[in-house]
C-alpha cells in the first residue's frame, strides 16, 4: 500500500491558485492543509480550519448564508492573530486575500462569477448552433450527453442535450465542440446570463 | 532566594522571582490569565492560545505560559484583540463539547464553564460536532469519557512526567482522542490508577467511577489531611458531605512535584464505612467474641495490666502517629511501669537509624537512592518514585546505589549496582579526594576504599549539586549519614512511616 505523499504548503498554494473560483481556492487549500501539513496542536488552527472547511463547503454547494460568510471571516481573522506558527497564519492570510472583493457575497446570492462552482452553473447545448457531430458525446466520460449523430439519410432525430443529473461540470466537452454550441449558464440566479465560453 | 523582578500586569505592580512565567506571576498579583493546556510545574506548550497577552513593545500578542518575567515589563491581559481570540477558542471548543452543564459532575469547578461564563457564550456559534466516542468505565476506579475531552493534553503530560506514560493522543486536530496504547481499556494498559490525570483534567473527561450523583462540588467540605496508608504520608484533600467521605484528591500545592497519591489513598476510603469494620469493643466470652461497652472493656484491660505489671508488653504498628507513640511510651513506662514497648519499625531499624535529617524534595537537584526500591507499580513508596521521576524530568540528577537494579534505575544518571556499604565508603573517599573536608575518623575509616570510574563521576556530580539529598533505607542510614558530614542531607526512609523527612508541616521523627 503506497502512502499518499504529504503535500507541502507551497505545493498546496500552487495547486490552489490554478483553480478559477476564489472560494474553491480557499476550500482546496483548507482541505489539503488539514490532511497534510497541519500539526493540529493549537486550537485556533486545528479547530478553526475544520470549521472553516464545513462553512466553505456550504458556500460552494449553494447552501451558503451570511452567517457562513461571517463565520469564515471570523475564523480567518482570529487564526491570523492566534495561531501558534506561520503555517496557520498563512492559511488565514490565504482565505482573507479574496474576502474583500465581493466574490463570497456573490456566491451567497447564488452566483459564481468564475463559473466554476458546480452548484451554480449548468452546461447547456444551444440547439441552433449544434451541428450534431457527436464529438461532445464521445468526449463526455460520464454519459451525460444524449442525442443521435445526424445521418444524412435519416429524418427525425434525437437532438443533443446534456443530462443535468449526470453532468459533473468537468468541462471536457467545451473544447471539442467545433461550433461552440455548449454554454455555461448561471442557475439559482434571478436572471439567467448566457456567456460565451472561451 | 532568587532575584525578584518588578513588572506591571494590568497596571498592577508585581514582584516575581526570576524565571517565573507570566501566568504564575499574574497569580501572585491575584490576576487570572485564562489557560487550559498549562500545568503549573511543567513547561508551557502554547496549545490552547487562551493565555495570549499583549506586552508593551512587542508587535503581536505573546502567550503567557512560556514568556518569562523581565524587569520593567508592562503586560496587558485584557486587550480587545486577545479577548476576541479567547472568545473564539472557547466558542470552538464549545462546538465540540456536549453542552451538559445541568448534570455534569464538574459543574462549579469546570474551567470551560467558567470561561464560557466570562465571555457570555450561551451556545456555540459554530456547527455542532458529535463524536460518539465510547466511554471507558470497565475498571472500578477511573472513568474516561472522551466526548467531553477538550484536547488540552494535561493528562498526557502528567502521566508522562511521572513515569507511568500510559496516555497519548491518537489522530490529529478535531477528531483526535486521548487513548492508551492500542486504544485498550485502562485496566489493560500499564495504568497504576493513581489518578493524577483525574486531578489534572479541567473538564469532565476523566473522573472517579463512583462520582455520579454523589453530590455537587460546592456541596463538599474540603479538608486538608494526610494519608496514613503508608510511610509516604501524602497530602490529601478529603471531600466530605453530611459527614461521609465522598472523594479524595491529592492535596499538595499545585505545581509541586509532590502532588501525588496512589490508588490506595485515592480510592481506598470505602473501608471507612465498610460492613466488616469493628465499631465497638469486643470481649471474648466462652470462646466467642461478643460486643461490649467501652467502660467494661477498659476496666477489664486495666485490671489485666495492673496484674501483669512489669511483665506487660506493648507492640504497636510503625504507622502510629508520633504523638500517639509518645503517649504510649508514657503509658508503658510511667503508668504500667514496664520496659517492654516497641513498634514494628524495629523489624528493619533501630532508634539510631530511624531518626534522620529532613529534606525539601522539591528543591533537591541531586538524589542519591541507597538500598531503596520505590515503585509506583508495586506500590512501594510510590510517591517518592513519582517525585524523583518528576524532578529528574525537570533537570535533577539521580544516583542509584543498590545491590540489585531497581526499576527507577532507568531514569538514573549513574547506576552503582554494588554492595551499598562498600559503595558509600568509596563515595566518601572519592569526595574527600576531590577536596571536601571531613573529620579524621571518617578519613581513616574509608582510607582503603577503592574508587571506580563511575564512582568518581558520581562524586563529581555530588560536588556540583547545590542541594543533594540522600534517601536511604534504615539499614544503610548510618553509612549514608557519614556522607552528610561532608555535604548534603540524608533521610532515613522506613516503609511504614516517616518516609519523607519533610521540612515544614509534617516533621515526623520517631521517638520510641
Amino acid at each position: 500500500m503506497t502512502e499518499a505523499k504529504e503535500l507541502k504548503v507551497e505545493d498546496i498554494k500552487k495547486s490552489a491558485e490554478e483553480k478559477g473560483c476564489p472560494v474553491q481556492k480557499a476550500l482546496y487549500y483548507v482541505t489539503e492543509f488539514i490532511s497534510g501539513p497541519m500539526c493540529g496542536r493549537c486550537f485556533p488552527c486545528a479547530l478553526g480550519t475544520y470549521e472553516a472547511k464545513i462553512r466553505l463547503r456550504n458556500i460552494v454547494e449553494g447552501r451558503g448564508t451570511a452567517a457562513d460568510l461571517s463565520a469564515v471571516k471570523r475564523i480567518a481573522e482570529d487564526m491570523l492573530e492566534g495561531s501558534l506558527c506561520m503555517k496557520g497564519k498563512n492559511t488565514a492570510k490565504f482565505i482573507l486575500e479574496w474576502m474583500g472583493t465581493g466574490v463570497y457575497e456573490e456566491h451567497i446570492e447564488g452566483r459564481c462569477p468564475s463559473r466554476e462552482c458546480a452548484a451554480f452553473i449548468e452546461y447547456r447545448i444551444v440547439p441552433e448552433k449544434c451541428i450534431m457531430c457527436g464529438l461532445c458525446k464521445d468526449a463526455c466520460k460520464h454519459g451525460a450527453v444524449l442525442g443521435e449523430k445526424k445521418k444524412s439519410y435519416k429524418s427525425g432525430y434525437l437532438p443533443f442535450e446534456i443530462r443535468q443529473k449526470r453532468c459533473v461540470k468537468c468541462g471536457d466537452c467545451l473544447p471539442v465542440c467545433p461550433t461552440d454550441a455548449i454554454v455555461i449558464v448561471d442557475v439559482k440566479a434571478k436572471t439567467v446570463q448566457t456567456v460565451q465560453t472561451v | 532566594m532568587a532575584n525578584m523582578v518588578n513588572l506591571k500586569i494590568d497596571g498592577k505592580e508585581i514582584k516575581a522571582p526570576e524565571g517565573t512565567n507570566l501566568i504564575d506571576a499574574a497569580e501572585i498579583g491575584g490576576i487570572h490569565i485564562p489557560n487550559l493546556c498549562y500545568l503549573k510545574g511543567l513547561k508551557g506548550i502554547g496549545a490552547c492560545r487562551l493565555c495570549l497577552v499583549e506586552i508593551e513593545g512587542m508587535k503581536s500578542p505573546m502567550i503567557a505560559c512560556t514568556t518569562k518575567v523581565k524587569e520593567g515589563m508592562s503586560v496587558n491581559t485584557k486587550t480587545e484583540k486577545v479577548q476576541e481570540v479567547r472568545k473564539f477558542v472557547i466558542d470552538l471548543i464549545l462546538s465540540m463539547h456536549p453542552l451538559d452543564c445541568m448534570t455534569c459532575t464538574k459543574a462549579g469547578v469546570c474551567n470551560l464553564q467558567q470561561y464560557a461564563y466570562d465571555f457570555e457564550l450561551k451556545e456555540s456559534s459554530f456547527t455542532r460536532k458529535k463524536f460518539g466516542f465510547a466511554i471507558d468505565e470497565a475498571n472500578p476506579f477511573i472513568k474516561r469519557d472522551p466526548d467531553y475531552c477538550v484536547l488540552c493534553g494535561r493528562c498526557v503530560r502528567v502521566c508522562k512526567n511521572q513515569g507511568t506514560n500510559v496516555l497519548e493522543f491518537m489522530g490529529r486536530g478535531v477528531g483526535s482522542k486521548v487513548v492508551t496504547a492500542d486504544d485498550k481499556p485502562l485496566q489493560e494498559s500499564g495504568c497504576t490508577f493513581c489518578g493524577s490525570c483525574v486531578d489534572a483534567c479541567p473538564v469532565n473527561a476523566l473522573l472517579e467511577s463512583d462520582r455520579w450523583r454523589k453530590g455537587r462540588e460546592w456541596e463538599y467540605d474540603k479538608i486538608n489531611s494526610t494519608c496514613l496508608l503508608c510511610g509516604n504520608g501524602c497530602d490529601i484533600t478529603v471531600n466530605t458531605k453530611d459527614g461521609h467521605v465522598m472523594k479524595i484528591n491529592a492535596g499538595a500545592a499545585e505545581g509541586s512535584p509532590e502532588k501525588y497519591i496512589c490508588a490506595y489513598g485515592r480510592f481506598g476510603f470505602d473501608c471507612i464505612e465498610a460492613d466488616n469494620r469493628v465499631t465497638a469493643p469486643m470481649k471474648r466470652v466462652n470462646g466467642e467474641l461478643k460486643e461490649t461497652t467501652w467502660k467494661d472493656a477498659l476496666e477489664t484491660v486495666a485490671n489485666m495490666l495492673k496484674k501483669a505489671g512489669s511483665n506487660a508488653g506493648f507492640i504497636s504498628t510503625a504507622g502510629i502517629l508520633n504523638e500517639d507513640a509518645l503517649t504510649l511510651k508514657k503509658l508503658a513506662s510511667d503508668v504500667v511501669k514496664t520496659k517492654n514497648a516497641d513498634t514494628t519499625a524495629s523489624l528493619y531499624g533501630s532508634v539510631d537509624t530511624l531518626i534522620s535529617g529532613t529534606a525539601k524534595l522539591d528543591s533537591a537537584d541531586l538524589f542519591v537512592l541507597v538500598d531503596l526500591n520505590p515503585s509506583q507499580w508495586e506500590r512501594v513508596l510510590p510517591a517518592i518514585d513519582a517525585v524523583i521521576r518528576r524532578r529528574v524530568n525537570d533537570g535533577a540528577k539521580l544516583i542509584v546505589i543498590n545491590s540489585s537494579e531497581p526499576k527507577i534505575s532507568s531514569v538514573a544518571t549513574i547506576n552503582l549496582i554494588e554492595n551499598e556499604a562498600e559503595a558509600l565508603k568509596s563515595l566518601a573517599k572519592a569526595l574527600m579526594d576531590k577536596g571536601l573536608s571531613g573529620d579524621e575518623k571518617l578519613a581513616s575509616a574509608v582510607e582503603n576504599a577503592s574508587v571506580s570510574e563511575a564512582m568518581e563521576k558520581a562524586a563529581t556530580l555530588y560536588i556540583e549539586a547545590k542541594n543533594p539529598v540522600i534517601l536511604s533505607s534504615p539499614a544503610m542510614y548510618q553509612a549514608s549519614a557519614n556522607i552528610t558530614l561532608l555535604k548534603g542531607v540524608a533521610v532515613s526512609v522506613p516503609v511504614e512511616s516517616n518516609a519523607k523527612g519533610y521540612d515544614g508541616a509534617y516533621h515526623r521523627r520517631k521517638i520510641l
